[in-house]
């Protein structure tokens, strides 16, 4: 475990691996807005003249259009080929040879990476749907508190579920092609590309035991105010019951990947 | 003199899976890959005491970066034990890691986006480096390796030689007992090469820091090394300082005389008489002696002296190159 100057530190590196060029913020925001209205331009044809979907209007069905693939952008990850790369050229040593728990280092950089995807990314792209589809902001300033709770979780799960991939490659010493899958996974069951409440009975069935709809379907959820009191602490606490979950798997696998672990190259 | 880093017996196995030709091999691989064990390392023992600078050299593929990463704890042992400091690397990695400072030549602990003096404060911090003592640590190493120029600059825009002093500061704030330098003067020019040698050998003779260092640079062996371990094919093969690899290879060495005019070869056949040795013909004007590395050159400069006498204009002695013992060394143990 590591103290809390050093948590922070490492927050903060992940921040500013972010700022780092300049060409990359941009691309950013625009590759994210470009998806954000594609998504939200399909939706919005589809409830066109309908009274709703699923138990939402169609303002509502437009809101959780944007936010849920604003939440994946924010809450996904490429952590998982990022430690994969590590892996692969060697330069895990130089990670091994700092006295850091990596497990809870990747994760806290990643909220780092996170908080400035939030505010680099995620905030102008919000701002600019909002203006251009139909959309709802939240009605209490509590609502605010919940989706930015509930956008740690999300982020936290995310980047463990990318965590627990990325050590695959202690064994395998390649990992793009399962980060690839788990990107595809993502974007369908967290309820970016098709809201939660829209899948099929039998897929939502499974889709409300699984960590990804804490990504981004849950936030949606709480900007819509679509929960009462009883729902946001449920919704909360099966996000937060996922982030335990998946931190004790993180642990248990760590301890195992370790001794598998052949650091490449000379 | 206490050992700081203890290494006995050390093995360490690899599975490996050796791939077939072409695409049609590679197709058959993906199905059915037989996995080979190969032994890396098969009983290497090593120490490095308190302000000593051992030289770990070997042909590639001997098992040098193996060794350095079971003693950095970044690889577990297969059998044998490793020490460092008291510590096993591998079962206390985050109490060892705080004991030890490693560069690796080849790649670089900074972060690559980050400028250098963000990538130090950050160390400081894992390494929980007070501050005080972080700002006269780093004011220290900054005038040393001349730092102050290149703080503000990201780490991907520097050049080789900055880097690694950058990664030589890195790996020094936290004040490691122990300092692991892998290849640390690869693709380096003279100069920084230099400077670099200074500080390591500074790093040994004032603050009493062990120093392990593998290198294919003989020229870092011989200027800093007071004893050097021999590794090919996953064994030690000598351990001992300089000289006594020297000696214990017959090396050569060479006198060379020169003189005003020419010299006869009636002269040159005497002094090989006289002193049983090769006497070979460099020029009209110059000759050279040849001997053994344990047989004194007084006896050979007086004969010199007294056959050709007062021609003599200049004496020269040169020492078996360090190049050639260690070349003779891997061939001896090849044939």
């Amino acid at each position: 475990m590591m103290r809390a100057q050093v948590w922070w530190a490492c927050v903060r590196l992940g921040a500013l691996h972010r700022f780092a060029y300049r060409m990359e913020v941009l691309s950013a925001v625009v590759s994210a807005a470009v998806v954000v209205f594609l998504n939200a331009s399909v939706w919005n044809a589809v409830v066109d003249g309908r009274p709703g979907l699923a138990g939402l209007s169609p303002v509502e069905v437009s809101t959780y259009a944007v936010i849920a693939w604003i939440a994946t952008i924010v809450s996904a990850t490429r952590l998982d080929e990022i430690l994969g790369a590590r892996v692969r050229d060697g330069q895990i040593a130089t990670d091994l040879i700092k006295p850091l728990d990596l497990h809870l280092w990747l994760i806290l950089r990643d909220l780092g990476r996170a908080g400035a995807s939030a505010a680099l990314t995620a905030a102008p792209v919000l701002v600019l749907a909002a203006s251009v589809f139909p959309f709802v902001w939240p009605s209490r300033v509590g609502s605010w508190l919940w989706v930015a709770l509930s956008m740690v979780l999300a982020t936290l799960i995310g980047g463990q579920l990318a965590f627990l991939i990325g050590l695959v490659a202690f064994r395998l010493k390649n990992v793009s092609g399962l980060a690839h899958f788990k990107a595809s996974a993502t974007a369908v069951l967290s309820g970016a590309v098709v809201p939660v409440q829209a899948m099929p009975d039998a897929l939502r069935d499974v889709v409300v035991w699984l960590p990804f709809q804490g990504m981004s379907h849950t936030p949606a959820m709480l900007f819509l105010e679509q929960l009462d009191g009883a729902g946001v602490t449920r919704a909360l606490g099966v996000q937060a019951a996922w982030v335990v979950g998946l931190f004790l798997a993180c642990r248990w696998s760590w301890a195992r990947a370790i001794d598998h672990l052949t650091v490449q190259g000379g | 003199m206490t050992a700081l880093v203890e290494v006995t017996d050390l093995v360490r196995t690899f599975q490996v899976r050796p791939r077939r030709r072409g695409v049609v091999g590679a197709l058959r691989d993906l199905v059915s890959g037989r996995s080979v064990e190969v032994a890396a390392l098969s009983g290497v023992s090593l120490t490095v005491g308190a302000g000593e600078i051992v030289g770990y050299i070997g042909p590639n593929g001997a098992g040098k970066s193996t060794t350095i990463k079971c003693v950095t704890g970044i690889l577990k042992p297969t059998s044998g034990t490793v020490r460092v400091c008291g510590l096993d690397p591998w079962k206390e990695r985050s109490a060892h890691v705080r004991n030890i400072g490693v560069v690796f030549g080849q790649r670089t602990q900074l972060w690559w986006d980050l400028a250098v003096v963000e990538a130090l404060d950050l160390l400081a911090a894992v390494f929980e480096v007070p501050p005080d003592l972080y700002r006269s640590r780093l004011g220290a190493l900054q005038e040393l390796l001349d730092l102050q120029p290149l703080l503000r600059t990201p780490v991907r825009e520097l050049s080789l030689g900055q880097r690694v002093r950058c990664d030589l500061a890195a790996a020094l704030l936290h004040a490691p007992r122990v300092v692991l330098l892998d290849e640390p003067t690869i693709g380096l020019d003279v100069a920084v090469k230099h400077k670099i040698r200074a500080f390591v050998r500074d790093l040994a003779a004032r603050d009493g820091v062990a120093v392990l260092l593998t290198t294919h640079d003989l020229g870092d062996v011989e200027s800093l090394c007071h004893r050097v371990v021999l590794v090919d094919r996953g064994a030690a093969v000598f351990e001992g300082t300089l000289d006594a690899l020297r000696a214990r290879l017959g090396g050569r060495r060479r006198l060379v005389v020169t003189t005003r005019g020419p010299i006869p070869a009636v002269a040159r056949d005497q002094l090989a008489a006289r002193l049983g040795v090769v006497v070979g013909e460099l020029a009209p004007d110059r000759v050279e002696i040849t001997f053994a590395a344990g047989q004194s050159a007084s006896p050979i400069v007086a004969a010199a002296l007294e056959v050709l006498g007062a021609t003599v204009d200049d004496l020269s002695l040169a020492e078996p190159s360090i190049e050639e013992v260690v070349a003779a060394f891997y061939a001896e143990q090849r044939s």
